[in-house]
C-alpha cells in the first residue's frame, strides 16, 4: 500500500544556509508521528513545507499519491496546518474567524465546530487579539477539526497551556483520533504527552532525520529522557534536587544537561520558569537506540532497485536521512 | 465564493487605512473648495505659478473656467499624485509585508486556496480601495462646490482624474512587488519611497519628463490640451500588465517560513 505522505531527499536551502538536508520519511494511512530535535533543526520549516508555506529547494513530497506541488483544492482541503504561533487575524472575533475559514472548506463539520467550542468555553464574540494564547491555540485546533483533515500538522501546539488544558488537549486528540483515523504529525518539546498520542517519535538533528523510535520501544525500554538548557545565570539548586532528575552535568559554565527518568513534564515546566537561552529535549542514547531496535530501511531510492540480490526494503514505515541508513 | 470571500477580507484588513484615508480626503477636497473662495482675486498668479513650475508657458491652456483649473491644480496635481502616492505605500506594505510580519499571510496560504487567487484578491482590493477612495473624493468636491456654488467642467476633472488612478494604480503595483519582495515593513516602505524617488528623477529634466510616472499621474497634458493620451495610457496599462505578472509570481514563489 502507498504510504500517505512520502517525502524523499528533501532539502531545504535558505541562501546558503541549509536548514533541511535530505529528509526521507513516509507516513502510513492513520500513523502518528511526533517530531523532537533541538533549535533550528529544522522541525517547524518540514511543516511549512508540508503546509505548502515554504517552497522546498530539492526532493520528492508526495501526499495522497499526488506531487506536493500537483495537489487540487480538495486535496489541500485535507491537510491542515496548526503554527507555532497563533498567525489567526487579531482584528477578527471568533465568530468571524470561524465564518471565513469555513468557505474554504466543503466537507466543513459545522456541528464539530460548535461541539469543540463548548467544549472549549471560546467566546464567539470576543476579538482574537483579546484571547489569552491558550484560547488562540484552541481556536485553532477547532478551525483544524472541523476542516476534517487527513493530514494534520501540529507546531508546538501544546506551548503555554495549562496541564488541564494540555491534558484536554490530548484527550481530544485521541478521542478524534479514535473517531476518525487522520494522519498527525506533531512537534512538541512534551516527551510525555508526545508519547500518548504518536505512535513514532523522529528525530531531527541539525536538518538530518537520523532515526525514528517507536513508542513502545521507549516504553518497554525505559529509555531516559534529557534536558538541555543554557541558563541565563546559575539556576537554582531546587531543579537538580526534584524528583525524577537522576543525573546533572554542566557542560559549560551555564549549559546542563538533566537525565530524567520520571516526572519529565514537571522538571521541563520548572526549567522553562527560569531564565534561558535555549531548552532542547532528547531521549538519551536515542540515535543507538534507534540503530538496535529498529528495522530501518531505506525509502524507495531508486538506486536499491539494480541490487537484486539484496532483500528489499519495502516497508513504508521507513525512514532515511541524507542516504545514509549508517548514520543512525 | 472563494474570491469574494478572499476579497472581503481583504478590505476588511484594510478598514482603518480606509478610514483615514476617507478622513483626509474629505478635509484636503473641503480645504481645496474653501480655500478657493480665499484665493479668488490672486487665482490668475496661482495659475501662471502652476504654468511656471510645470514649464508648461509653452502650452497654451485651453480650460473653461478658473474654478476647473484651480480644483485641478489643487485636486487632481497635487492631493492625487501626493496624498495618493503616500497612500499607496501604506496599501501595499499593509497587504503583503505587513501581513507577512503579522503572520497572517501564513494562515490565509494554508487553507486550501491558490497564491494567485490570493494575489489577486489583494490586488483587486487595493485598487478597489483607491477607486472608492477616488470617488468619494470626486464626490465630495462636487458636494462641496455645490455648495458654495461653484460650477466646474466636471467631466474633464473625472477624466483626469482617471488617468491619474491608472499611473496611480501602476505605482501600486510596484509597492506590491517592493512589499513581496521584503520581509520588513519599515524596509518595504523605504524601498518604495526609494524607487519612487529614482522614478521622480526624469521629471527634473524637461527633455525626460513625458518619463516620469509622477508627471504622468497628474495628467497635465490631458487637463491643459483636451487631448486624450491614448497611447500614454495604453503604455501604463502594458506596464501594468508587467508588474502585476512579475508581483505575482514573486508571491507564488515565495517562501514564508
Amino acid at each position: 500500500m502507498e504510504p500517505l505522505l512520502m517525502i524523499k531527499d528533501l532539502t531545504k536551502e535558505f541562501g546558503k544556509n541549509r536548514v533541511l538536508e535530505k529528509v526521507s520519511i513516509n507516513l502510513n494511512a492513520g500513523e502518528i508521528l511526533g517530531l523532537i530535535g533541538p533549535k533550528n533543526a529544522g522541525k517547524s520549516i518540514l511543516l511549512k513545507i508540508l503546509a505548502g508555506l515554504v517552497k522546498p529547494t530539492s526532493g520528492q513530497i508526495n501526499i495522497f499519491g499526488k506531487e506536493l506541488s500537483q495537489l487540487e483544492k480538495a486535496d489541500k482541503e485535507k491537510i491542515s496546518y496548526i503554527p507555532d504561533q497563533a498567525n489567526l487575524y487579531e482584528s477578527m472575533t471568533v465568530n468571524e474567524i470561524i465564518g471565513f475559514s469555513k468557505k474554504f472548506y466543503s466537507n466543513w463539520d459545522e456541528q464539530k465546530c460548535s461541539q469543540l467550542l463548548k467544549r472549549f468555553e471560546l467566546p464567539l464574540n470576543f476579538k482574537i487579539k483579546t484571547l489569552p494564547r491558550a484560547m488562540k491555540t484552541q481556536l485553532s485546533l477547532v478551525l483544524s477539526l472541523a476542516s476534517r483533515p487527513d493530514l494534520l500538522l501540529m507546531d508546538e501546539p501544546l506551548e503555554g497551556l495549562t496541564i488541564a488544558k494540555r491534558k484536554d488537549f490530548i484527550n481530544l486528540l485521541n478521542e478524534e483520533f479514535t473517531e476518525k483515523k487522520f494522519n498527525l504529525i506533531m512537534v512538541s518539546q512534551y516527551l510525555e504527552d508526545l508519547e500518548k498520542v504518536c505512535q513514532r517519535i523522529g528525530l531531527l538533528r541539525e536538518g538530518r532525520l537520523c532515526g525514528t523510535l517507536s513508542i513502545e520501544q521507549l516504553k518497554v525500554k525505559k529509555v531516559e529522557k534529557l534536558i538541555r538548557v543554557v541558563f541565563r545565570r546559575r539556576p537554582p539548586a531546587y531543579l537538580m534536587e526534584m524528583p525524577g532528575v537522576k543525573k546533572v552535568e554542566r557542560e559549560t559554565d551555564l549549559c546542563y544537561v538533566f537525565t530524567i527518568n520520571e516526572n519529565f513534564t514537571e522538571i521541563y515546566e520548572s526549567c522553562t520558569k527560569v531564565p534561558h537561552l535555549s531548552l532542547d529535549v532528547d531521549y538519551k542514547d536515542c540515535e543507538t537506540l534507534a540503530v538496535q531496535t529498529l528495522p530501518l530501511e531505506v525509502t524507495n531510492l531508486p538506486e536499491k532497485k539494480e541490487n537484486t540480490n539484496q532483500e528489499p526494503y519495502h516497508t513504508a514505515d521507513s525512514i532515511s536521512s541524507g542516504g545514509d541508513a549508517g548514520a543512525f | 465564493m472563494l474570491f469574494k470571500n478572499l476579497l472581503w477580507n481583504e478590505i476588511s484588513q484594510c478598514k482603518w487605512l480606509i478610514w483615514i484615508g476617507l478622513t483626509l480626503i474629505i478635509l484636503n477636497v473641503f480645504l481645496v473648495v474653501f480655500s478657493y473662495g480665499l484665493v479668488g482675486g490672486v487665482i490668475k498668479g496661482v495659475k501662471l505659478d502652476i504654468q511656471d513650475n510645470f514649464k508648461l508657458n509653452c502650452m497654451t491652456p485651453d480650460v473653461p473656467d478658473e474654478f476647473t483649473y484651480y480644483i485641478w491644480s489643487q485636486w487632481n496635481a497635487k492631493s492625487l499624485s501626493q496624498l495618493g502616492v503616500i497612500f499607496v505605500i501604506f496599501l501595499a506594505t499593509t497587504q503583503f509585508v505587513g501581513e507577512n510580519s503579522r503572520k497572517n499571510i501564513s494562515f490565509l496560504l494554508s487553507r486550501p486556496v491558490g497564491r494567485k487567487l490570493v494575489f489577486l484578491s489583494k490586488s483587486s482590493a487595493g485598487v478597489l480601495v483607491i477607486l472608492f477612495l477616488f470617488g468619494v473624493g470626486a464626490g465630495f468636491l462636487w458636494i462641496f462646490s455645490e455648495l458654495f456654488h461653484y460650477q466646474a467642467a466636471w467631466s474633464r476633472i473625472l477624466l483626469s482624474g482617471m488617468l491619474s488612478i491608472v499611473w496611480l494604480i501602476l505605482f501600486y503595483l510596484l509597492g506590491c512587488l517592493l512589499s513581496i519582495l521584503t520581509s520588513i515593513p519599515l524596509t518595504a516602505g523605504l524601498a518604495i519611497i526609494g524607487v519612487g524617488f529614482v522614478l521622480s528623477i526624469p521629471g527634473w529634466f524637461e527633455a525626460l519628463r513625458e518619463f516620469s510616472i509622477f508627471y504622468q499621474m497628474r495628467a497635465i497634458t490631458y487637463f491643459l490640451k483636451g487631448a486624450f493620451p491614448l497611447v500614454k495610457t495604453l503604455i501604463a496599462v502594458f506596464l501594468g500588465g508587467g508588474l502585476y505578472y512579475i508581483a505575482q509570481n514573486s508571491f507564488v514563489k515565495r517562501d514564508y517560513a
